[in-house]
């Protein structure tokens, strides 16, 4: 069946992207959560631009008014093998000189 | 074929393939374009972005779930299976669940199915394998193997600029101090370098008439053999950015394992990414942007002798792209966008190649065949004048999307412009943004991660 999918990863349709704004999910990041867009595997690299852009036509605001939803390392796969083969003395420097334990908003 | 063959065993049968192919490409030219299905559609998937991106090819290879086919080079006895649904349950049982994505609506959650726990635990062993992820490796691919090697610190530099293409490679020479190029490819100049490669060695000389690509590819040479010449510089290439970390901190992955990287100052060159718009089906296998066929056509060196090819939209891109093909062998269909604006001596080398020419066309969908690309449908974007082409490879040349996230990553004030292919730099102009980030980082952002075209990059280069 014919289908123009937004979201290639979580299989997410341009239909379904705008059914969910019209239930009320009026954000990037709000959409991103419920309808599963840019979640996948690629982490938005096909979709996340594109959502913006349908989002800013459904809202019919300017795009610049879409902010970049938070994209957080890492932006390439990576096994958790490698991840443990990190070595990283200059951070753990830092970290250690940072305050811990004491902090009244971590508390004890 | 000058190299022996390399035999793969694909779901047990054996292929030969050409050494120096990847898995996706070695496929391709058995005809196998398909390489997994969509997890609530079941929809076909393959290496549609052939650079490590978009998960189309996401197999099982020697017993190893998830690896990008892409990526993959062939080996000898290599064993290939795709790892979707229908691995599982077998293609009719795949099918049959492709027809029942509707009763997942959005918002769906699949940890809703947590009690009984007895049932929960019978409904995950059921869906994780439809959503295509694949079983956990063989023991015998991972039982007596070495640990990864530790990461490398690559230390402090004055400078290091990400992406080998023609911006990153100016920002090299412009720049002053120990500098640390990455590029993800092997050869220095980018993505397009290898393209203009083979398309100038194409029969009948397909760049002859095009000159601004001539041009291009004449500069991506002579920058890059200066990059090379430049003492103060070191080239990281075949090296990937994994992440990055406020302020000054790079993590990146070569063939040998993971390092970090700090410098005082970053430029980030890292390109674009294809954009394919969003027609019907546009996410068949077949259908892909100018960056995908570099590679596939490139590196990779699909066979496309007598195949059809439609290569849509206007610019730089498109022509290489075409260019490309028929240096490869394929059948040209050039589909030109309302905006294109070729010169004469474009026209006429189409002309000269006997490339066939469509004008003012807007896709309207992809039309498939066993799960794959066979025919593309235009319309005139006023709902007059449909037209159908024939082809098995569809290029769309739209407008790049720039690279983003490492710019975001170091904290650059990103707005999504439209008319400069996606997210970029607040305030850049022609193609550049410099500036320090709030955590005090000198960053600059150039080429076509700020919104530059390849035709911008080319007035640049043209006296």
């Amino acid at each position: 069946m014919s289908k123009r999918i937004l979201c290639r990863c979580e299989d997410v349709t341009i239909e379904e992207f705008g059914k969910a704004y019209r239930d009320g999910f009026a954000e990037m990041e709000a959409l991103k959560r419920f309808t599963g867009v840019g979640t996948g595997f690629c982490q938005g690299k096909g979709c996340l631009c594109e959502s913006a852009l349908e989002l800013a036509r459904l809202r019919g605001i300017d795009p610049s008014q879409v902010p970049l939803t938070n994209i957080r390392p890492p932006i390439e796969p990576l096994t958790f093998e490698e991840l443990a083969s990190l070595d990283l003395p200059p951070l753990v420097g830092e970290m250690e000189a940072a305050p811990r334990g004491d902090d009244p908003e971590v508390g004890p | 074929m000058a190299d022996p063959a390399v035999t793969i065993l694909f779901e047990g049968q054996p292929l030969a393939c050409r050494p120096g192919q990847s898995v996706a490409a070695a496929l391709w030219d058995h005809g196998v374009k398909v390489l997994s299905h969509s997890p609530k559609y079941g929809r076909p998937r393959g290496a549609s972005c052939a650079r490590g991106h978009c998960m189309g090819c996401l197999m099982r290879i020697d017993g190893v779930p998830n690896v990008r086919a892409c990526n993959a080079p062939v080996r000898e006895g290599q064993r290939v299976e795709r790892q979707d649904a229908g691995a599982v349950y077998g293609r009719p049982m795949q099918a049959a669940l492709a027809n029942t994505g509707h009763l997942l609506p959005v918002g769906f959650y699949y940890k809703w199915f947590t009690k009984p726990t007895a049932v929960a635990k019978l409904f995950m062993r059921a869906i994780r394998p439809v959503a295509g992820i694949g079983r956990l490796p063989d023991e015998a691919a991972w039982r007596g193997a070495p640990p990864p090697p530790r990461s490398r610190d690559l230390g402090r530099w004055d400078t290091v600029v990400v992406g080998g293409g023609a911006a990153g490679l100016a920002a090299v020479l412009a720049g002053e101090g120990r500098t640390l190029l990455i590029d993800d490819s092997r050869l220095g100049g980018g993505q397009r370098r290898e393209a203009l490669d083979l398309a100038a060695a194409g029969e009948g000389d397909p760049l002859a008439g095009l000159h601004r690509l001539r041009r291009l590819r004449a500069v991506l040479h002579e920058r890059d053999a200066l990059v090379a010449a430049a003492p103060h510089v070191t080239r990281a290439a075949a090296t990937t950015v994994v992440g990055c970390y406020q302020p000054d901190m790079l993590l990146v992955r070569d063939a040998t394992g993971l390092a970090v990287a700090r410098a005082d100052r970053i430029v980030w060159a890292a390109g674009a990414l294809d954009q394919l718009g969003l027609f019907d089906d546009h996410d068949l296998p077949g259908v892909m942007g100018p960056r995908a066929l570099y590679r596939l056509a490139g590196r990779d060196g699909i066979d496309l002798r007598g195949r059809s090819a439609v290569v849509w939209g206007h610019g730089p891109d498109q022509w290489l792209s075409a260019a490309l093909l028929h240096a490869r062998g394929a059948q040209v269909v050039l589909a030109l966008d309302p905006t294109a604006a070729p010169d004469d001596d474009a026209l006429a080398t189409a002309g000269r190649l006997g490339w066939r020419l469509l004008h003012g066309v807007r896709p309207a969908a992809a039309l498939g065949r066993a799960g794959s690309l066979a025919a593309l449908r235009f319309d005139d974007g006023q709902g007059g004048a449909r037209r159908e082409a024939a082809c098995e490879l569809a290029v769309m040349c739209g407008r790049g999307k720039p690279v983003y996230d490492g710019a975001y990553q170091l904290g650059a004030d990103l707005v999504l412009d439209p008319l400069r292919g996606g997210y970029v730099p607040r305030g850049a102009v022609a193609g550049r943004w410099d500036g320090d980030t709030p955590a005090g980082l000198r960053l600059t952002i150039a080429g076509e991660s700020a919104g530059a075209t390849l035709a911008d990059l080319l007035q640049e280069v043209t006296p």
